[in-house]
């Protein structure tokens, strides 16, 4: 990683969920920073907090949810202290969240034609200048990749003249539909605009869901769990498209999984997570190269590879804790083989032992 | 080493019923024309995408959904064939272990009361004590202990309500266990602890499993023989090693190739396979995989490929043998001269 521009930082997060059974600690500290085109995958079992971390930067929590203390800053400026109108604005300008399940997302009674579109028109000022674009360079169609580097620039193209038509502004989206929909390769667009949610197959959804996202050209791409629900031929379809974005487009993404083996074949950097805390951080290699946290190197010998068989895989003794009453100090050490005396007493600094190699363990 | 399951052409279409009058307009043909068998002591692995027919086959061959054909034999009796009265006394013998431990143990039964309700109908124990007795060693077998007796389901994770649903098909003494994605709905950690148990269990009680899922990393760790699915039939048999380091099948290339390895230094070489799995209501023409397969020609639109076996052990459902390193078909296969040498 190198220093290219920092769009997102998490620092010191921490989150309760309130519940009629106590205070549940879902986040006890969580940090890290996205840089500008890479992908961090946030790894970790189910309730590590994963995706509430995800949840808490696009302000999608459920009431219960109370955020403790920390920070969010996209692009320096902390989304916590934000009005619930100024992140609305956000989550329709800048982020862009795709979650496991494309059916509960896609309305079933409406085309993705109609879907697509309503997420180019929700606001019209882009569409307006891609139009009056167009008019001044004479050209026949604004493809996305000229509607992506219009980013921005809007202001500028349209105070130069501004007398479009709602005809056109409609025009203009229904083409950069068919193209998106060309970008994340759905073959037959023309056709696909026109069908509705139950007439795709599983991957053919996500990548509506994809296009949707890419719709509001967003610095931040939230992915998920995007591959959990789709069969591996189709997996490796979509992180091969999910790649080529990264290229293309001018995004950062965050990509949630439970799978360390779907992270190791899309990401720049891995953040393993464990009830609430991020416990190691590192370049994807170095992770797998050297996992320095117990738990990090505990995983990675209980899933089986099929590159490197074992006869007996390494199980972890016991399970995730209940986070209502979570371990005291580090919340792996009932499970950790290297458990020490000062472990249950408090949670371990995150130190840098290694160059760009993060890790929240008293070992190092 | 014996067998211990034979499938013979084993097929189970599910009607397709319209109109006001229910008549049938159509078959999903779930599972379509399967034969394999499995060996006393071993694991067989089935693995295919969502909607191959591999739980149904599954379903199948314990009778749990009728079979619309074919023959299944355990231990030389015709399952498929049984009568109902006669299946009680084949099931003790023959158990499954379902996906979501959720879903399959009865929220409103404590362990015990499951544990000794399973053996009072296949009549493995003589009383309730003997029952509680027996109970008790089997939480002991699956790694839990006597506190959990009187515990209800919700009172466990699902690690360990996985366990109990071992627990229960263990009470009747199997032969042959179906285990049907037992893993899926477990975190990795949870998922080692449990494919470890079911190895120890293999080799302390000389079991022989089934095992269907759709985890190609799983399923390399726990089986000795694979078979392929591709939309209801099989494409591809072999022992573990060859389904994985050297397959025959375009299918069974492509779904290796697509494995995501936990391990960036492995350079993998891209190979997407393209579309989707046709709908099993209308199966495409001649060999099922043709509308997908890069290698597909004329031939494959019209004829269907037998499950062949070119070399011992390996079956492939295909007429070419292709070369995928450089992605050329060497030689059409020739049943004709084989089929009279076999």
């Amino acid at each position: 990683m190198n220093q290219k521009d920092l769009v997102l930082e998490v620092n010191d997060l921490r989150l309760d969920f309130n519940t009629y059974r106590g205070a549940v600690k879902a986040l006890n500290s969580v940090s890290f920073k996205l840089y500008k085109q890479e992908i961090l995958s946030l790894v970790g079992e189910s309730g590590c907090g994963k995706s509430v971390t995800a949840l808490t930067i696009i302000n999608l929590l459920p009431e219960n949810a109370q955020v403790i203390g920390g920070e969010i800053l996209f692009k320096r400026e902390n989304l916590l202290k934000k009005s619930t109108e100024d992140l609305r604005l956000m989550r329709a300008g800048e982020f862009a969240t795709v979650f496991q399940d494309p059916m509960t997302f896609l309305n079933p009674v409406l085309t993705i034609g109609t879907q697509l579109e309503e997420a180019f028109m929700i606001e019209t000022k882009p569409l307006k200048a891609a139009v009056i674009a167009q008019k001044s360079e004479g050209k026949n169609n604004i493809s996305y990749s000229d509607f992506l580097a219009m980013k921005g620039k809007e202001d500028a193209i349209l105070s130069k003249e501004s007398q479009v038509s709602g005809r056109e502004t409609k025009k203009m989206a229904k083409n950069l539909c068919v193209d998106v929909l060309r970008l994340v390769k759905l073959p037959d667009p023309e056709r696909i605009l026109r069908q509705y949610p139950f007439e795709l197959s599983g991957g053919m959804r996500q990548r509506a869901m994809i296009a949707m996202a890419l719709a509001r050209r967003p610095s931040l791409f939230i992915a998920d769990e995007i591959t959990t629900a789709l069969d591996v031929t189709i997996q490796a379809q979509i992180l091969h498209l999910m790649r080529e974005l990264r290229d293309t487009i001018d995004a950062s993404t965050l990509m949630i999984t439970h799978d360390l083996a779907v992270a190791a074949e899309i990401a720049d950097r891995i953040a393993v997570m464990y009830a609430g805390n991020v416990v190691e951080l590192a370049d994807t290699r170095e992770v797998f190269r050297k996992p320095l946290h117990p738990y990090t190197q505990l995983l990675m010998k209980a899933i089986p590879n099929v590159a490197a068989p074992v006869e007996r895989l390494e199980s972890m003794p016991g399970m995730v804790p209940d986070l209502i009453n979570p371990p005291p100090g580090c919340r792996f050490h009932p499970r950790c083989p290297y458990a020490m005396d000062i472990c249950p007493t408090k949670f371990p600094e995150t130190t840098e032992p290694f160059k760009e190699h993060e890790v929240a363990c008293y070992l190092y | 080493m014996d067998e211990i399951l034979a499938v013979k052409d084993l097929k189970t279409w599910f009607p397709i019923k319209s109109g006001i009058l229910q008549r049938t307009v159509g078959h999903v043909k779930a599972v379509d024309g399967v034969n394999f068998s499995v060996d006393q002591g071993e694991t067989f692995g089935l693995v295919g995408e969502s909607g191959s027919g591999k739980t149904t086959v599954a379903r199948s061959i314990l009778r749990l959904v009728e079979p619309t054909g074919g023959d299944v034999f355990f231990e030389g009796v015709n399952v498929a064939k049984a009568k109902k009265r006669d299946l009680l006394k084949l099931r003790h013998r023959m158990q499954i272990i379902f996906q979501d431990p959720y879903a399959s143990l009865d929220p409103r039964q404590t362990v015990n009361s499951m544990l000794s309700e399973a053996m009072r109908v296949h009549g493995m124990a003589a009383n309730r004590r003997e029952a509680r007795g027996k109970a008790l060693q089997l939480l002991e077998v699956v790694g839990l202990s006597e506190e959990h007796l009187y515990r209800f389901p919700h009172e466990f994770s699902g690690g360990q309500r996985q366990r109990i649903a071992v627990a229960r098909v263990l009470a009747v003494n199997p032969e042959f266990i179906v285990l049907d994605e037992p893993t899926s709905f477990l975190d990795v950690s949870v998922q080692a602890q449990i494919l470890n148990l079911l190895k120890d269990l293999q080799k302390n009680l000389n079991l022989t499993y089934l095992f269907i899922t759709h985890n190609l990393a799983v399923v390399h760790h726990m089986s000795d023989r694979v078979g392929v699915m591709y939309l209801g039939i099989l494409v591809e048999v072999a022992a573990k090693n060859e389904i994985y380091d050297a397959p025959r099948h375009p299918y069974t290339f492509h779904l290796m190739a697509a494995i995501p390895v936990p391990d960036p230094e492995v350079q993998k070489k891209e190979v997407l396979l393209p579309g989707d799995v046709p709908s099993p209501v209308n199966v495409p023409s001649g060999c099922r995989f043709h509308p997908r397969c890069p290698y597909m020609t004329e031939r494959c639109k019209r004829e269907v490929p037998p499950l062949f076996e070119r070399t011992k052990g390996h079956f492939t459902a295909c007429h070419y043998a292709i070369d995928f390193k450089s992605g050329v078909r060497e030689y059409e296969i020739d049943y004709g001269v084989a089929a009279v040498k076999g």
